[in-house]
């Protein structure tokens, strides 16, 4: 996925945590999902995404997440603070 | 779930694997801390992670706590405003320096409840003292609010505010110790020692929890799971304790069911806090397992 | 358990065609003599040391016969590409490996299957290329995964002809005795070997610690070995032996191993003179650890400890905290050392360790076992062989032998494997059934088999985190959320025989 400075970054490799790199804008909701727990979970994590971008009204946007077995709390969550730090870059 | 503060383990509130294992480890309490374990950088996302993390798993065997940020950082309301609307037990406030820090908190606490619906009063304070002000005005804070259940004593920092060189066995720090025990019992509320941060010293940590408990402390707050079964150990009852216990309960029992007004064993009369503490006592006893 | 139509495919492919489903742990009625052994005869001084070529040529190793090998030299065995690649050389193809297990340093094999030299596998284990290469389908005709006892069962009652076997021997002498706690590669108990060295048409030893003067120590006899052959290095003391194991240091694994403990020492299982088994890992010596604490606290001594050895054991024997130990395998080096040295610490077979067909296997001396798994169901099925999508990567090895033979059989295991379930509806392959386990031990709490009411009744009012199988399963659900259930290809790879050589499962291709 490709990503300009409009980008944020947020959470750490560590287990049971991901890495999401977040920008606003562009045609939708594009969002690239890696987790080792793809098969089980890949669908749930995605999800988890829809929720959060819902709860922003987030109608256009680029995820890339990097999973490492994060529950569906912590993937909320990083969701949610990405989204907030993009809106933040943005001066909303 | 017990009503005893024996352990309050503290968990980092930007690390999700380590957040999902907080109770398993048997703590009386877990507090999810956005403060010394997370960056500046970080303090948006943890308030998140904790937020979601009481949303959707909040542990239901121990209660659970967050240690917000100090009231002169750029963190503390927006920690208050968003920590609130998940309900935690407490609100653990560091550098509590005097009355007013906590009256302010109060008043913080009471906007947000209100604002999410939330019955007033139920989110209490935990005041963690770490200054030289702080240890002197220790009652005053204690005595601050109704929100107020415990104060616990911050050594690190504390060591630092008063210029003190460390020791082995903390000398340094018994008389802020006996301070913040003497001010919590006088404002009837709970005295939490500090944290002994060297956890891999088994035999120099279940010392200095004896010691603290025979300084009238009813708690401490660990930093690593293995230090929670040792401090429940310090705080289990002799069996011999829980006999004497049991009779002073019995007594009170039929005092009460006499309503004579007296309560009697063996012939003499017992106070009161005699039966406060018999009953404690029992708490202690079966939140350690121990057969009644 | 097994679906019929499965049973009968399963008999149509020659080899298999006896095999029955799986009706329960002690349903089997056999019946008859063991198979016969082989006839030998030498005349006194004849000479069994040869170069492995000259031996392929005495034995007769012709396209399509059956060879052995032990796994007690673990990941650190260079045996049997030693072995296998002279037997390629020579041209000879079709063989079906049958060995005590395959550990990951077997992935160096993987050429020699596809070349042919190997089409059929008769194992315990199987993970790693090996396995990944047995789940595409590749062999000629399934695999068979046995456990420790059900192999020994297998080779005695004949239905694993061993036409040569090779066996590798940290120490041999002149006339073909050898041991396994001597030498540069000591690797502790042999007791793999021994089913193979007593019932194989041909016993190769191949040895790098080679001696003239008579063995002391005799763990197999020169009466059954017919060749020898010196190699420099029969494997990697490194891969063979690991340093002591400890006591796990990760506090969720602690948190498991006390619970584990204090539900053990709750039952009247736990009682002076007990005899009991624990697993290797640190998990299993954490539980050890606290239950020796128990012990020194309550003047309670073992009788005897069955199983695997490691340094943790071995401590216990040396403190009179165990009185004697029955071992068919050792995993480090201090457990090695006991065994050449200690004699109450006493080498035991496979087959007296587990084979169910005898007048009494080790494992029916076990008042408890504790154990681990990859998953669990809710009717407590126990998986050890595969993960949550059906990939190989473990063994049955002694576990339904000692799960069957203990009064008490308690599992060890944290609810999640970071975001994985490991508590079920269904186990992805059943390995131990059900009724053979009877607690299982979480992080967040204890669930006893409802088969067992006399040990829920045991573990009353003691102040243990008792749960029910469904507040467990709803406790992972809750934590890990929905999880898109597995699908199985339909092709069949490899079949899980229970121990009494019923077929209790199947691995399907991936």
């Amino acid at each position: 996925m490709e990503f300009t400075d409009k980008a944020v970054k947020c959470g750490t490799d560590k287990k049971g945590d991901l890495l999401v790199t977040l920008e606003l804008g562009g045609n939708g909701r594009e969002i690239e999902i890696k987790s080792k727990v793809e098969k089980k979970f890949g669908e749930a994590i995605r999800q988890d995404v829809l929720i959060i971008l819902d709860a922003f009204s987030v109608k256009n946007v680029k995820i890339q997440i990097d999973d490492l077995g994060a529950l569906d709390f912590a993937i909320k969550a990083r969701i949610e603070t990405a989204v907030k730090r993009a809106m933040a870059k943005e001066g909303k | 779930m017990n009503s005893l503060y024996r352990t309050l383990l503290f968990v980092p509130g930007n690390n999700p694997g380590q957040m999902v294992k907080a109770d398993i480890y048997g703590a009386d309490c877990v507090i999810f801390d956005l403060e010394d374990a997370v960056s500046i950088h970080e303090k948006d996302a943890a308030r998140d992670l904790v937020k979601h993390y009481l949303t959707d798993l909040r542990p239901e065997t121990c209660r659970v706590g967050v240690r917000i940020n100090a009231q002169d950082t750029p963190y503390y309301e927006e920690d208050v405003r968003s920590m609130v609307s998940v309900k935690p037990d407490f609100l653990r406030l560091p550098k509590s320096e005097t009355a007013e820090n906590i009256r302010q908190l109060d008043k913080l606490i009471t906007e947000s409840e209100k604002a999410c619906g939330i019955e007033s009063g139920s989110v209490k304070i935990i005041a963690t003292i770490e200054t030289a002000l702080g240890v002197y005005n220790a009652y005053q804070i204690a005595s601050a609010s109704p929100r107020m259940i415990a104060i616990g004593l911050g050594a690190e920092d504390f060591r630092t505010d008063m210029r003190m060189t460390r020791s082995e066995d903390g000398q340094e720090i018994l008389f802020a110790r006996n301070m913040i025990s003497l001010a919590a019992h006088a404002a009837k509320v709970l005295p939490l020692d500090y944290v002994y941060s060297n956890f891999k010293n088994e035999e120099g940590f279940i010392a200095d929890v004896r010691f603290g408990k025979m300084l009238g402390f009813t708690g401490k707050s660990v930093i690593h799971p293995s230090q929670i079964p040792l401090v429940h150990n310090v705080y289990t009852p002799t069996d011999q304790e829980i006999e004497q216990a049991k009779k002073i309960a019995a007594a009170y029992e039929e005092a009460m069911s006499k309503a004579s007004g007296v309560v009697a064993l063996n012939g003499k009369m017992i106070d009161m806090p005699i039966v406060v503490r018999a009953q404690n006592t029992l708490e202690y006893a079966k939140a350690s397992g121990k057969e009644l | 358990m097994l679906n019929p139509s499965l049973l009968n495919e399963i008999n149509q492919i020659p080899g298999f065609e006896n095999k029955k489903a799986f009706a329960g742990a002690f349903a089997a009625k056999p019946n008859g003599r063991m198979a016969a052994r082989p006839i030998k005869f030498v005349t006194p001084g004849t000479n069994k040391k040869f170069s492995l070529d000259y031996i392929l040529d005495a034995v007769g190793l012709k396209d399509g016969m059956t060879i052995s090998f032990h796994h007690c030299l673990r990941n650190g065995d260079a045996v049997m590409l030693y072995v296998i690649d002279a037997i390629a050389k020579n041209g000879i193809r079709d063989l079906t490996l049958a060995v005590s297990s395959l550990s990951l340093v077997q992935d160096c094999l993987l050429p020699y299957f596809e070349q042919g030299v190997i089409t059929a596998i008769d194992t315990s284990g199987n993970r790693g290329k090996l396995g990944a290469y047995v789940q595409q389908g590749k062999l000629k005709k399934p695999a068979i995964y046995r456990t420790h006892g059900g192999r020994a069962r297998a080779i005695e009652t004949g239905e694993l002809h061993i036409n040569v076997a090779f066996i590798a021997a940290p120490c041999c002498d002149k006339y073909g005795n050898i041991n396994g706690v001597q030498g540069k590669s000591a690797c502790g108990s042999l007791g793999y070997a021994m089913p193979d060295a007593e019932y194989a048409d041909f016993v190769v030893a191949v040895t790098d610690g080679y001696t003239e003067t008579a063995l002391d120590y005799v763990s197999i006899p020169q009466t059954q070995v017919d060749y020898i052959t010196e190699v420099d290095s029969i494997g990697d003391p490194a891969g063979i032996a690991t340093g002591s194991i400890r006591v796990s240091k990760s506090p969720a694994e602690l948190v498991i191993s006390k619970y584990a403990a204090d539900v053990i020492a709750a039952t009247e299982y736990f009682r002076d003179g007990m005899v009991f088994q624990f697993g290797s890992g640190g998990m299993a010596i954490a539980t050890a650890s606290f239950i020796r604490e128990k012990m020194l606290q309550d003047n309670i001594v073992a009788s005897a400890g069955v199983g695997g050895v490691s340094g943790f054991h071995v401590q216990m024997l040396n403190e009179g905290l165990i009185k004697t130990f029955y071992d068919p395998q050792d995993f480090d080096v201090t457990a090695i050392q006991s065994l050449g040295t200690n004699p109450r610490h006493h080498e035991i077979s496979a087959s007296a360790y587990a084979n169910p067909f005898s007048a009494n296997p080790y494992v029916n001396m076990l008042d408890f076992a504790v154990l681990s798994a990859t998953e669990i169901d809710v009717d407590f099925n126990v998986n050890v062989l595969t993960d949550s999508y059906g990939k190989l990567l473990g063994a049955p090895g002694g576990h339904p032998d000692a799960a069957a033979g203990a009064k008490l059989t308690v599992i060890t295991m944290p609810l999640l494997r970071n975001r994985l379930p490991m508590l079920l509806d269904h186990v992805s392959t059943i390995v131990t059934p059900g009724e053979s386990i009877d607690i299982l031990v979480t992080e967040y709490g204890v669930a006893v088999n409802p088969l067992r009411q006399d040990v829920t009744d045991m573990l009353r009012g003691k102040a243990l985190p008792i749960k029910s199988m469904e507040e467990l399963k709803a406790k992972a659900d809750k934590l890990t959320g929905k999880a898109t259930p597995a699908e199985f290809s339909g092709k069949v790879c490899g079949l899980v025989e229970y121990r009494d050589g019923t077929i209790i499962d199947v691995i399907h291709q991936i």
